[in-house]
């Protein structure tokens, strides 16, 4: 966990001194704005991990020595099939092409896609 | 000194864990099933992409305009061009990230199998979108896979096919960001006890590191499209100078996203070969920690170049961009000399994945060269927009992407079907692909210098732009027959292709550990993990110097001691652990202690 | 391989079967002092890349002969040398600085502008057709086969204006070794010192913008200063 927060925290760093050095060899607003960003959303998941390394033992993934045995248990649960994934991309797909063709296709494809979405939410297979 | 069999120690399972069923593919949510769907797709893209080009090179063959006009040739290279990156060189990394980052980390499956699945429906969609222009009646998008303000706005490109291009990459788009979502998650959280961040296999740190620059790089694109759409579709006078916007706004957005896409695209091949030379060369990667460094300074510096496209625009600050850019150079040498040094003092061989390896070395060395050129702006004055540029892409990310995936269809071919490809026909396959390969882009560089601009459907005779050309169409001829010996082996080995065991090339990472195909939740057991080489650490454990720092002696001490040793760590799957909301079809990973304590 | 090589020999020998390559891999003879300078910075980047490039083919040439498989022992598992990584991270380092070096001296030699131009050329881009407009004197696409014609003296120099009527083009002659895009809503300038080569040269269109974009060519005649003022009379 600590060489994960390390990178994210080296890459909001990097960002940083990146958009201050374009900044000062006269860069303009757009690269400027998304260098920024990227310090921002670094820095956010950098928060993230660090929060993680204080609070938690270190796990059993990140120990030289560790055993299998160590982490025994549920690793977690997994969907096996579902119905939901096709159907928001299918949704989603013909909601944009409706931006082309028409509204009433965009609707269309909107209410299948939100149909699908509530079910994946709700688990419904 | 002998070599433990790993096949000894892998029961191969009772039946391919693939779904079975065509509505099982439309519903599975198996990180190997999506991989192999991702892969299958992508590949059809290039089929789809290749005959593109196929009918491009016959027009530019000869001078004059004889087989398509002008209007069909710029949605020829448009889409081209937009099918080779956006629906196949990312998706095909996207594919290989999905089938074995989990197997390579000792994982049961990524971390949100439903959100992958929905990654590759909207992606497969998306590509269909984008070649559903073709049938409009205007034909697809034409205004080339960068799609610059103001020609790409309504009144420079009026059709739908335009929109259908446009919608097709958000959707894509937002597939590739969800994927590298789900990459980080994976490889954050659910690495096996022992595999620490520098024991991962180069190639998961690459899909890592690709998956950091997707991140930053897919959501402007989408937000540039989006703007595009917009000015489309309601007037929005984004890049439109006379409602006040700047066209040149959208190509500061578009390689924002454009210049890291580029090593989007190739990362996971660089991480590709990194897995297959070490083990043609019997050797650990040389260099470990020095290859991850000069990997995130690629991934890092990447996001600091993007207007070393621009240097021709006027608009830019070109030595900022032409430092950074040719900083690049430096950790990517790097690489090269790792990649060598691995096989210096080894002990090679050179099967297909080996020599698709050697041929991606050649292109890629090549093809940097001419890129460290581009990134000069006294250079690239002459080059930008030339065939220069052309040529030089085609090495880069062609050589990259084409050499480096063939040797990886050939290394994990075995992996992800339990059966061998015939050697005799991927050596002729690597041979007619090297040779048409080179002739088809060296002459490019010359063309460019001499003055041919790129994306013209036509040049003028006798003006030293007829001997490259047709040596160049050629090439492709010969680069079109070696996918033959490739369809070939593909079908001999489905068809009655000798077993692979669960290792049949001697492999490091724990892939090799499982059978092939691997089992629904992929391992049955998993090796210590001691080394960046779990498996080959077991293979030689009864080797002297192997056993990574010093613990030889006790891993053997262990392994008399208990008679549980192999297989230690079993998985199991447990369809009644869980209690899913709904009616969700859920099973639980349990990774088990000591073989027999944690039955239930 | 073999094939490799002769392409790549092939590209590196200057094109000697065309009319106006004199310049290393198919480089334009240089029509201007700009294009000289830009010349001399293509050679120095094509003799290192030359260079790096037999160094790598030959070091891996060598070790795929020299490390073929010989028995089935296991070979030393060497897993870093510091030193030697060090080294390879610092001569590409020492190179790059080298080229960083000559990249900005040839964009400082060539993109300054001076005080008081010979002549001073308004370029108009437009789909798909060139108009040079000559401050103080004619302007229209000057063309007699319908081909527009830029015309410019010798040994003077040349501020040209750039600006489009509408998507993005390039303007480009291949014989100054230099291009500048025309960005809609923006005029920019450049400078160029013609030498003394007269003749007739292509110019295109290099950013792509559209339809007739392959055929948006025009010529470039280069020509003494007598007879620039003899035409510049008969406009």
């Amino acid at each position: 966990m600590r060489v994960e927060a390390t990178i994210w925290t080296a890459t909001a760093v990097f960002f940083a001194a990146l958009a201050a050095l374009y900044v000062a060899v006269g860069g303009e607003a757009a690269g400027t704005s998304l260098l920024g960003i990227g310090f921002a959303f670094g820095g956010i998941i950098a928060v993230w991990l660090w929060r993680r390394v204080r609070t938690e033992p270190v796990p059993p993934e990140d120990r030289a020595a560790a055993d299998m045995s160590d982490d025994a248990g549920s690793v977690g649960t997994f969907v096996v099939e579902s119905w939901r994934p096709i159907g928001i991309a299918a949704g989603a797909a013909v909601a944009l092409v409706g931006l082309v063709v028409g509204p009433w296709l965009a609707i269309i494809g909107a209410l299948f896609a939100m149909f699908h979405l509530t079910g994946l939410v709700r688990d419904v297979r | 000194m002998s070599e433990v069999d790993i096949d000894t120690l892998v029961s191969p399972p009772a039946r391919n864990p693939l779904p079975r069923t065509f509505l099982g593919w439309l519903t599975t949510t198996d990180h190997k099933a999506i991989g192999v769907m991702y892969a299958v797709a992508s590949f059809g893209f290039l089929l789809v992409g290749g005959a593109l080009a196929g009918m491009m090179r016959a027009e530019l063959a000869r001078p004059g305009e004889q087989f398509v006009g002008a209007a069909t040739y710029n949605q020829l290279f448009t889409i081209h061009g937009s099918a080779m990156v956006y629906l196949f060189a990312v998706p095909f990394g996207v594919a290989i990230a999905n089938y074995l980052v989990p197997l390579q980390i000792g994982a049961p499956d990524m971390a949100f199998p439903r959100l992958n699945a929905l990654s590759f429906w909207m992606y497969l969609f998306g590509g269909l979108i984008m070649l559903s222009g073709f049938i409009t009646t205007d034909g697809a998008a034409d205004f080339g896979w960068t799609a610059y303000a103001p020609l790409a706005g309504r009144a420079g490109s009026p059709g739908a096919g335009a929109d259908l291009w446009i919608i097709a990459l958000l959707l894509t788009g937002t597939a590739g960001t969800m994927s590298a979502v789900n990459t980080i998650a994976t490889i954050v959280m659910l690495r096996a006890p022992g595999m620490t961040m520098f024991r991962l296999p180069i190639l998961t740190w690459n899909l890592l590191l690709t998956a950091f620059m997707v991140l930053l790089a897919f959501p402007v694109l989408s937000a540039a499209l989006l703007m595009l759409l917009a000015s489309r579709q309601l007037d929005a006078p984004i890049f439109d100078v006379a409602g006040g916007g700047a066209p040149i706004l959208w190509q500061h957005l578009f390689w924002f996203f454009g210049h890291p896409e580029v090593y989007i695209v190739a990362l996971p091949f660089f991480g590709v070969v990194t897995e297959i030379i070490p083990v043609f060369s019997r050797r650990p990667v040389f260099g470990y920690k020095g290859l991850v460094i000069a990997t995130i300074s690629i991934s890092s510096l990447s996001t600091s170049v993007w207007a070393h496209h621009m240097f021709v625009t006027g608009d830019v600050v070109v030595e900022f961009f032409a430092i950074t850019s040719m900083l690049i150079a430096i950790p990517t040498g790097v690489k090269v000399f790792n990649w060598i040094g691995t096989m210096v003092g080894g002990s090679l061989i050179f099967p297909p994945p080996m020599l698709f390896t050697l041929g991606f070395l050649v292109t890629f060395v090549f093809g940097g060269i001419t890129g460290v050129m581009l990134a000069s702006p006294a250079l690239d004055f002459q080059a930008s927009d030339s065939y220069f540029v052309v040529g030089h892409f085609h090495y880069v990310m062609g050589g990259t992407v084409v050499f480096s995936m063939f040797a990886a269809v050939w290394f994990w071919w075995p992996k992800v079907t339990g059966r061998m490809l015939e050697d005799r026909l991927g050596r002729i396959q690597f041979w007619l692909l090297l040779v048409g390969y080179n002739a088809t882009f060296i002459g490019m560089h010359l063309l460019g210098n001499r003055g041919l601009p790129r994306r013209i459907a036509d040049y003028p005779a006798n003006a030293g732009f007829d001997d490259p050309n047709l040596l160049s169409s050629l090439g492709f001829v010969v680069m079109a027959i070696s996918f033959v010996p490739f369809a070939w082996a593909i079908v001999r080995s489905l068809r009655s292709g000798a077993s692979a065991g669960a290792d049949p090339w001697h492999g490091n990472s724990l892939e090799w550990a499982t059978s092939s195909p691997p089992p629904v939740h992929n391992f049955d057991w998993l090796p210590p993990i001691r080394s960046e080489r779990p498996v080959f650490d077991l293979r030689w454990i009864e080797h002297p110097d192997i056993g990574s720092v010093g613990e030889a002696d006790a891993w053997l001490g262990r392994q008399a001691h208990d008679e549980r040793w192999f297989p230690l760590h079993p998985w199991r799957e447990d369809g009644a652990g869980a209690e899913p909301t709904g009616s969700g079809a859920t099973k639980v990973g349990h990774r088990g202690g000591p073989a027999g304590e944690d039955e239930p | 391989m073999t094939a490799f090589a002769v392409s790549l020999g092939a590209l590196l020998r200057s094109g000697s079967a065309g009319v106006g390559w004199r310049g290393p891999v198919g480089l334009p003879e240089p029509l201007t002092h700009e294009a000289q300078d830009l010349t001399h910075a293509w050679r120095i980047f094509l003799v290192v890349g030359a260079m790096v490039a037999v160094f790598v083919y030959l070091l891996m040439a060598f070790v795929v002969i020299r490390y073929r498989r010989r028995d089935d022992r296991l070979p030393e598992q060497v897993h870093n040398r510091i030193p030697i990584e060090i080294a390879y991270t610092v001569l590409p380092a020492l190179i790059v600085v080298g080229l960083v070096i000559v990249t900005v001296r040839a964009v400082r030699d060539t993109q300054h502008t001076t005080a008081n131009p010979d002549v001073v050329v308004d370029v108009l881009g437009s789909q798909w057709t060139w108009t040079f407009g000559y401050e103080g004197g004619p302007s229209g696409d000057g063309s007699l086969s319908g081909v527009p014609e830029l015309v410019l003296p010798v040994d003077s120099t040349v501020r040209f204006n750039v600006r489009t009527g509408d998507v993005i083009h390039s303007f480009w002659v291949p014989g100054f070794l230099y291009k500048r895009d025309l960005i809609p809503g923006e005029i920019q300038s450049f400078d160029v010192t013609t030498s003394d080569v007269t003749g007739t040269f292509e110019g295109r269109c290099a950013e792509f913008c559209g339809l007739g974009h392959a055929a948006m060519h025009f010529v470039v005649r280069i020509v003494s200063q007598d007879e620039f003022a003899t035409w510049w009379e008969q406009q």
